[in-house]
């Protein structure tokens, strides 16, 4: 146990942000090297601001097919902002201070509450909706046509993290000092972490972060550049 | 059906050479190379899709033809990606393949309007015919278009004594059919507007030309506005950007820009054809981006400048039909022109009807992308059935569209849309008549 402990929580982490890091810098070298032409599809922006708030509205409220392609609109939406709240929500176990920021005044017991069951209420959700996605793959004949091993692999993945995610919130006592000593302590040389559950649902994680920047998870920065260069028109 | 192209690795290596070097751009490419995840949005929102079940007509599996090569041959886990299912081997009858395939995506960017991640498969699709036609397998009307306009400076082949003569003869008919006494001069020194359409309004959409000369007398009759079309350059229709075929698309669109300039012209103005004035606005020598001593506008631009000022009076009750209005994908998708002939429509007709969805999210026609203009098989190899086939069924969604409308007329400005929408009005036995914009110009102006 003791060699998995130390391959997933000591050696795996920087071969994870050495790949995710220089694999997203090397993406975006060559996205940002590249030549651009107009390809305006209205209606489109005029100007830069007109773009920006354009482009950032659509990705907020993935508004490009949110009335005439419903029934994808609900499942994903709702997964990507669960997703998004359980990130900002994570911060609180590797940051002590950031208690201060997400509580905005409120007691830690307080916190701790809404952590516990707002935070578990959203990876129920997190959860069902990425079943849904994965579902979907199978009983629609026009996205099962298209879908390939990748698709249905990173989806299973996301279902791994998600279950081991909330085994970890309610099946077992959790201690946030753990992991917070653990990143505090990073990279200076800290104890691997030992609860097996938490080291499979970092494992999980690691190889979601490592697929990132060569699959298409690379749609997080690549959504911003493809809206934009369609919504150019100066 | 032509023959099958025999088994050329050479040939294949060639393609699979333009398909890696989109590593190296444009941004575009790259990214629709990255992004697409394979959500189904853009098979729900494409007309072809709409009308066929057929998996190859999924907007993502054909954009897959080319992203399956590319990160099987430029990535490094080409083999592990296959193993994936997320690239391929390059097939025997690769080339085929992308013959048929990429002339049944019509080029409409309907799937890009509702792309979670906005991809434009039609920009794909275009790649695609690129490569096809570096490789000397459009379909053969493309490819025969492109020789005779190369040849004579118009796709249809006419010469300057057939051209002057369908000019004086339209005038005529304008004389005959309205009273008013009109002119199309040629190759008038410093007038104020270089007049262009799609040189097929002159053959077979005879009475848009006719509007558009009655359209040009008011303005003359308003404030002396002067115009003139050009003996070089009376052809704005232009099918290197339907090919692929860049070199062709510029080389006719400069024939444009040189009459502009020898002409002394302060305006170009771009007629019925949304493909026309795409190129001349945006994407050849003429575009507005390259600082010319002229401006590039359409003629609904123009009309809808004097309508705004009241310049114009209509009787209503000229029109007898109801009309409808079609946006050419052209126009309203890749131009942003959509509210201008509705409000020069609505001026005009008593019963004025919109169809569902309109403007930029219209269903395309069926004819896009040159599509209009092949009636046979082409000589593509692996084509079923014919052309016109093809787009009766693909034209399924706007024949529904119109149908709903109950609208007897429906309003297309652009050559090709019309062609395709006569055809599927007459497969469907409908009655209901087909026409541009400016004829109804003619018919409810008063001069």
């Amino acid at each position: 146990m003791q060699m998995v402990e130390i391959l997933i929580g000591r050696v795996l982490p920087f071969v994870t942000l050495a790949v995710f890091v220089g694999g997203l810098v090397w993406r975006l070298r060559r996205w940002n090297r590249a030549a651009v032409a107009n390809v305006a599809l209205y209606p489109a922006a005029s100007n830069q601001w007109e773009l920006i708030k354009k482009v950032l509205g659509e990705v907020a409220w993935f508004s490009s097919f949110r009335h005439d392609n419903p029934e994808l609109w609900r499942k994903t939406w709702v997964f990507h902002v669960t997703l998004l709240v359980i990130l900002v929500g994570h911060l609180r176990l590797m940051f002590a201070w950031t208690d201060s920021l997400l509580g905005v005044g409120m007691g830690p017991e307080t916190i701790d509450g809404l952590s516990k069951w707002a935070g578990g209420a959203f990876g129920i959700v997190a959860l069902v909706t990425c079943v849904m996605l994965l579902t979907r793959r199978f009983v629609r004949p026009r996205v099962k046509e298209i879908s390939s091993g990748e698709d249905f692999g990173v989806l299973i993945l996301l279902l791994c993290i998600l279950l081991t995610g909330n085994g970890l919130r309610f099946l077992m006592h959790y201690d946030v000092g753990v992991t917070r000593a653990y990143f505090a302590s990073f990279f200076l040389g800290s104890e691997a972490p030992q609860n097996p559950q938490f080291l499979l649902h970092f494992f999980f994680v690691q190889l979601l972060l490592m697929y990132l920047p060569f699959g298409k998870f690379l749609h997080i920065p690549g959504v911003f550049y493809s809206k934009a260069l369609l919504a150019k028109d100066y | 059906m032509s023959e099958p192209s025999t088994v050329n690795q050479a040939t294949l290596q060639k393609m699979i050479d333009q398909v890696t070097a989109i590593k190296n751009g444009p941004r575009v490419l790259q990214l629709y190379m990255d992004l697409c995840a394979k959500c189904g949005t853009c098979a729900e929102q494409c007309h072809v899709a709409q009308s066929n079940p057929e998996a190859r007509v999924n907007p993502a599996a054909r954009s897959d033809l080319i992203r399956k090569i590319y990160k099987r041959y430029g990535s490094s886990w080409g083999k592990v990606l296959k193993a994936l299912g997320t690239a391929r081997d390059i097939s025997a009858d690769e080339l085929d393949t992308w013959a048929r395939d990429f002339y049944e995506c019509s080029g409409c960017r309907r799937c890009a309007q509702f792309c979670p991640f906005g991809i434009d498969n039609s920009i794909l699709t275009r790649k695609g015919r690129a490569i096809v036609h570096a490789l000397g397998k459009s379909p053969y009307m493309m490819s025969e278009t492109q020789r005779v306009s190369d040849e004579t400076g118009n796709d249809e082949g006419q010469s300057y004594a057939a051209f002057v003569e369908a000019c004086r003869f339209l005038c005529e008919e304008v004389k005959d059919e309205c009273g008013y006494d009109v002119e199309i001069p040629i190759d008038k020194k410093g007038a104020d507007i270089l007049f262009i359409p799609a040189s097929a309004d002159l053959i077979s959409f005879p009475e848009t030309h006719m509007g558009v000369a009655v359209f040009f007398e008011k303005l003359r009759q308003l404030d002396g506005t002067t115009w003139t079309m050009a003996s070089t350059a009376f052809d704005g229709a232009n099918f290197g950007l339907f090919t692929g075929d860049d070199p062709h698309m510029m080389r006719k669109n400069q024939l444009a820009h040189d009459a502009c300039m020898t002409l002394g012209v302060k305006t170009l103005v771009i007629g019925e054809c949304g493909h026309a004035y795409r190129i001349a606005k945006r994407l050849g020598p003429t575009a507005s981006k390259n600082k010319n001593p002229f401006k590039t506008i359409s003629i609904f631009n123009l009309a809808d400048d004097y309508l705004q000022k009241g310049a114009f009076t209509f009787d209503k009750s000229k029109i007898q039909h109801s009309v409808t209005y079609h946006d050419p994908c052209n126009f309203a998708r890749s131009t942003g022109i959509f509210e201008e002939p509705r409000r020069l429509l609505q001026a005009m007709v008593g019963d004025f009807r919109e169809m569902t969805p309109n403007r930029t999210k219209n269903w395309c026609c069926g004819g896009g992308g040159g599509l209009a203009v092949m009636d046979g098989p082409e000589k593509v190899a692996k084509i079923e059935g014919t052309f016109l086939d093809y787009r009766m069924r693909a034209g399924k969604k706007k024949f529904e569209q119109i149908q709903a409308t109950g609208a007897t007329y429906v309003a297309a400005p652009c050559a090709n849309c019309k062609r395709q929408l006569m055809q599927l009005m007459d497969h469907n036995k409908t009655g209901v008549k087909t026409g541009g914009v400016f004829d109804l110009f003619m018919e409810a102006i008063v001069m």
